[in-house]
């Protein structure tokens, strides 16, 4: 999905200019942030970009690793050893559960990874219980929900059904409408707002 | 209904000029027929068709985008021979078999997560092919002969829905008189959405398109319209602006 020809023929025209340098009220970067803006949201509230990261490998002697980037959720986590076993799924599980499993589960360490949990924040991943020495890597898939990198004018390209376009466009029309300024358009702003929650509840039942 | 029919039809319904257009220019009208052809097929996933997606052997994801550009939801799985993949979710995989992933079998369901990842469960060793039916993104209409994928008898909802679109430019009582246009518009993709859910609930399609009945339009449109009656809207020189 192009962004950046959805910005030129469905938002620009309705700002009174012919292209972003003739913009009056607004600046170009306002009109991508806002883009951005409906790409989080998108992301956070219908779980709409889901990857099979396969960027970490469980290494004896260490338990926590750094989630993949812009991680808003792990989905399923499954691992496989470079030796030819599994791959198996983790079982997802928590602080008191590890607690109740064992009072040393930060130091455990057994023949292969049985269970993940995002602790030390969402960033992190500890997998339970960690290798013993000797024990061949085991290569994890993550199945997560992420967000993507910032929609700027020069990344505009997003990996989403077209039919989703409308959604950003309208966004950026509104909160160019809405913003405060000699070029506010409230009362267009104000129509938009309902249509675009019928979107995102539409797309939220989809995908979520 | 052809491009430049609805264009035509939008055009004299905005008092413009259909050959010499000022305040909105035809650009704006192809770019709001456009979106409102991919706002009906949104909300009644009323365009599908089947394809065949190719299941790298041995591994259990696939990103259904890079093998169709149009790729918007899937609707319902089968492979060769025509029996069908069941839905499901990965947690339903763990459940059943916790090394999962590692099984070399028949396909037998599926997982479908964000807009672009499937899951299947199991997979074989080698390269299979599944057929997969889904709703799909329509192409953009470029050229004056194109004319819309969506049903012929619902082709007059996308003028209604770009007169209202390009009265968000003027706002005021234009656009409050326009807000009816998307009440239209809207009704009809609601009629349009129920006669879909009940085919492809006939179908034993595994997703069916948003329940529009339970969604109040007429709260939509009260909302629309409860903009300020007068704004620091400025039309300013139509011409001038566009240069």
């Amino acid at each position: 999905m192009d962004l950046q020809a959805a910005v030129n023929a469905e938002v620009i025209p309705w700002l009174h200019s012919n292209n972003a340098a003739n913009l009056v009220w607004w600046t170009e970067a306002q009109l991508y942030q806002w883009l951005d803006h409906m790409a989080h949201k998108l992301s956070r509230e219908a779980l709409l970009f889901v990857e099979a990261n396969t960027n970490v490998t469980i290494t004896a002697g260490t338990m926590v690793y750094a989630a993949p980037e812009r991680h808003i959720a792990t989905l399923y986590v499954a691992a496989g050893s470079t030796d030819g076993d599994g791959p198996h799924g983790l079982n997802p599980a928590n602080i008191e559960e590890l607690e109740a499993l064992s009072y040393t589960w930060p130091t455990d360490e057994g023949d292969r990874p049985e269970r993940f949990v995002h602790d030390i924040g969402l960033d992190m991943i500890t997998f339970h219980p960690g290798l013993l020495a000797g024990r061949p890597d085991y290569n994890v898939t993550m199945v997560i929900a992420r967000h993507l990198e910032e929609i700027t004018a020069s990344n505009f390209e997003v990996d989403a059904p077209e039919v989703l376009r409308p959604l950003f466009a309208l966004h950026a029309l509104a909160e160019a409408m809405g913003h405060d300024g000699e070029g506010r358009m409230i009362e267009s702003e104000r129509a938009i707002r309902p249509l675009l929650g019928l979107l995102n509840e539409t797309v939220r039942g989809y995908f979520s | 209904m052809t491009l430049l029919q609805l264009r035509n039809q939008t055009l004299q319904r905005l008092a413009e000029s259909t050959s010499d257009p000022k305040w909105f220019t035809a650009d704006m009208v192809d770019a709001a027929i456009n979106e409102g052809q991919m706002l009906y097929v949104l909300l009644t996933l009323c365009l599908e068709k089947s394809a065949t997606f190719t299941v790298t052997g041995g591994n259990n994801f696939v990103q259904p985008v890079a093998q169709a550009e149009d790729w918007f939801l899937p609707l319902r799985v089968r492979i060769s021979g025509g029996a069908k993949v069941l839905p499901g979710t990965v947690g339903d995989f763990h459940a059943e078999e916790r090394s999962w992933p590692a099984e070399r079998d028949i396909i037998r369901k599926y997982a479908a997560m964000g807009c672009n990842l499937l899951a299947f469960y199991p997979v074989p060793a080698i390269d299979t092919a599944v057929t997969i039916t889904y709703a799909y993104s329509p192409a953009r209409l470029e050229d004056d002969a194109d004319e819309p994928e969506i049903p012929a008898e619902d082709h007059p909802a996308l003028s209604d829905y770009a007169l209202w679109r390009c009265e968000l430019k003027a706002g005021g009582a234009d656009l409050a008189n326009a807000n009816s246009r998307l009440q239209s518009f809207l009704e009809l993709a609601v009629k349009r959405g129920t006669q879909v859910r009940a085919r492809n609930m006939g179908q034993g399609y595994d997703r069916l398109p948003s329940e529009l009945t339970k969604a109040d339009i007429s709260r939509i449109i009260k909302e629309a319209n409860s903009g300020p009656a007068g704004s620091r809207q400025r039309r300013g020189n139509p011409v001038a602006a566009l240069q």
